[in-house]
């Protein structure tokens, strides 16, 4: 249904080409601001050896501290600059052409294929909220916020970076603050083809089950499905059983341990509201150009194979197949 | 406080929490036994709810059928016949019956097959997407009966859950059977884990 990365590649090259210009006009400032910081030190300790005078040298020391503070600053803002520009002209450009390429399955008028790429935005806190997946969380941020239409269903990720301020007191008696990282990865929300009402959740199996609990206090109950595989991998909670075996049909079961598999495990899903809800940890900057790499096409492709995880989803789980109560 | 904790460890005082030990243990094993009874008692209700549900459109994909031809009406009139009695029907009659629906669904698609015209109507289409979902959901509530009623009388079978279970008046509850064609796609290596 995409067109494959070497088929996408030759629409690709201007914006590869433009990228690869501003790489070379980053590197040139920081490559001057390299010089201009070499010959501010070596002046520094020439006024040494010429003055002798505390006073002069430490005078022009305070200086060049300054000096090469601001032109570290420059150097970091010109990485920053190259990689909001590859992500806007490249990796947006990527995403327009992978769905201006689609070739699609099923001829049908209601189908539809758009997609926006935002690398400043992303999902909405609410958002996050209502998948019920992830506890509680005081600082929230994230970037490349993809959204759009691919046939029937409408989708939506980001990266997202959830910390929890903590306070505590230490030995002194004074009150400390400390931020624990709660989740750091990608969030995926879609419309889901069935519609249903109760709450079901793909969890992590972990040794204290502090997920379980939490929804057991929430009203889910754990239950077991017919793939064992399935079971080791998943723990199932539910509010409605029936509904989870109706919603996870040994088919979904199956696709869902092959997603699992490709993305390299860490995943929990929540079928909520008749949505479904993707979380992905990963401390992986996913959609980003890499200012140190030069093989741009190398690392296009890792991008491409990375939106293709999330793209395929969409595909591989039969979202598309609208079932007449949905409708 | 002190005196009280001297208390419990008197002969009265560790009679009485043997007594509450067995007391919880006895609540417990009961509330469980009751909310597993009242799962594939749910189970059970949403599985007839959805077989009347599959009844109402399959009688309409036999009307469907019957309006092209006035050779195929048998079917259109036994379904007809069946829904209009299931209501009176035990739940092993009930279960009979699915049975023979589900022979009647097979042979209306095959009479379907000769009508390509009625395969392209848009009332068909809703109407087998509608049977579609039906079904899954049908399949969904079996699936969760069954392994609600495995919960059970595993429970029931268990010791020392099979001796208050069986003081408390508790009965074990049978399984649905799949048919021949439906137990081919159980996945007996999945349920043996593997062995």
């Amino acid at each position: 249904m995409f067109p494959s990365f070497q088929q996408l590649l030759p629409t690709l090259q201007p914006a590869i080409k433009t990228s690869q210009e501003n790489r070379k006009k980053a590197k040139k400032k920081i490559f001057r601001n390299f010089i201009i910081g070499f010959v501010l030190w070596v002046s520094v300790i020439l006024s040494w050896i010429l003055f002798q005078s505390r006073d002069v040298t430490g005078t022009i020391l305070f200086i060049v501290f300054l000096a090469s503070a601001v032109l570290i600053g420059l150097s970091i803002r010109a990485v920053k600059v190259f990689r909001l520009s590859y992500s806007k002209i490249l990796v947006a450009n990527l995403v327009k052409q992978l769905f201006a390429n689609i070739e699609p399955n099923e001829e049908d008028e209601n189908h539809e294929y758009r997609v926006s790429y935002m690398p400043g935005r992303k999902i909405s806190s609410s958002k996050i909220k209502e998948s019920n997946l992830i506890s509680s969380y005081t600082l929230y941020n994230g970037e490349d916020y993809t959204v759009g239409k691919l046939g029937l269903t409408t989708f939506e990720f980001s990266e997202i970076l959830l910390q929890k301020e903590e306070y505590y007191t230490d030995r002194n008696g004074r009150r400390q603050k400390r931020v624990k990282k709660v989740f750091d990865g990608i969030i995926f929300i879609a419309d889901f083809h069935k519609h249903f009402s109760g709450e079901t959740y793909l969890i992590r199996k972990s040794f204290f089950g502090s997920d379980k609990w939490r929804l057991v206090f929430d009203g889910s109950f754990e239950i077991e499905l017919e793939d064992m595989e399935f079971n080791e991998t998943f723990r199932t909670m539910t509010t409605n059983d029936i509904e989870a075996r109706y919603i996870l049909s040994s088919n979904l079961m199956k696709k869902i341990m092959e997603f699992n598999k490709r993305a390299k495990g860490n995943v929990q899903i929540a079928f909520r509201n008749s949505k479904m809800f993707i979380t992905k940890e990963t401390s992986k900057n996913h959609f980003e150009g890499k200012f140190f790499r030069n093989n741009d096409e190398e690392v296009l492709e890792e991008i491409y194979n990375d939106f293709r995880l999330y793209f395929d989803i969409i595909e591989e789980f039969t979202l598309n197949r609208r079932i007449w109560s949905k409708v | 406080m002190d005196s009280f904790l001297e208390f419990l460890t008197t002969p009265l005082g560790l009679v009485i929490i043997g007594a509450v030990l067995i007391a919880i243990i006895i609540i417990s094993t009961y509330n469980r036994f009751i909310s597993l009874r009242n799962r594939v008692k749910e189970a059970f209700r949403a599985i007839d709810t959805y077989l009347e549900q599959r009844f109402d459109q399959l009688t309409k994909l036999a009307d469907a059928v019957a309006s092209y031809t006035d050779h195929e009406k048998s079917t259109h009139t036994r379904l007809a016949e069946i829904r209009s009695g299931y209501h009176a029907m035990s739940s092993d009659e009930k279960i009979k019956v699915a049975k023979e629906v589900e022979n009647l669904e097979s042979r209306l698609k095959l009479q379907i097959e000769n009508y390509p015209e009625l395969k392209a109507d848009g009332v068909y289409l809703n109407l087998m997407r509608s049977i579609t979902d039906i079904e899954e959901k049908l399949s969904a509530s079996r699936r969760s009966y069954n392994a609600n009623v495995y919960k059970y009388n595993t429970k029931l079978e268990h010791f020392a859950s099979n001796l208050f279970g069986t003081m408390m008046g508790f009965k074990k509850a049978e399984m649905f059977e799949a048919t021949e064609e439906k137990r081919q796609d159980i996945d007996l290596r999945g349920r043996l884990g593997g062995m």
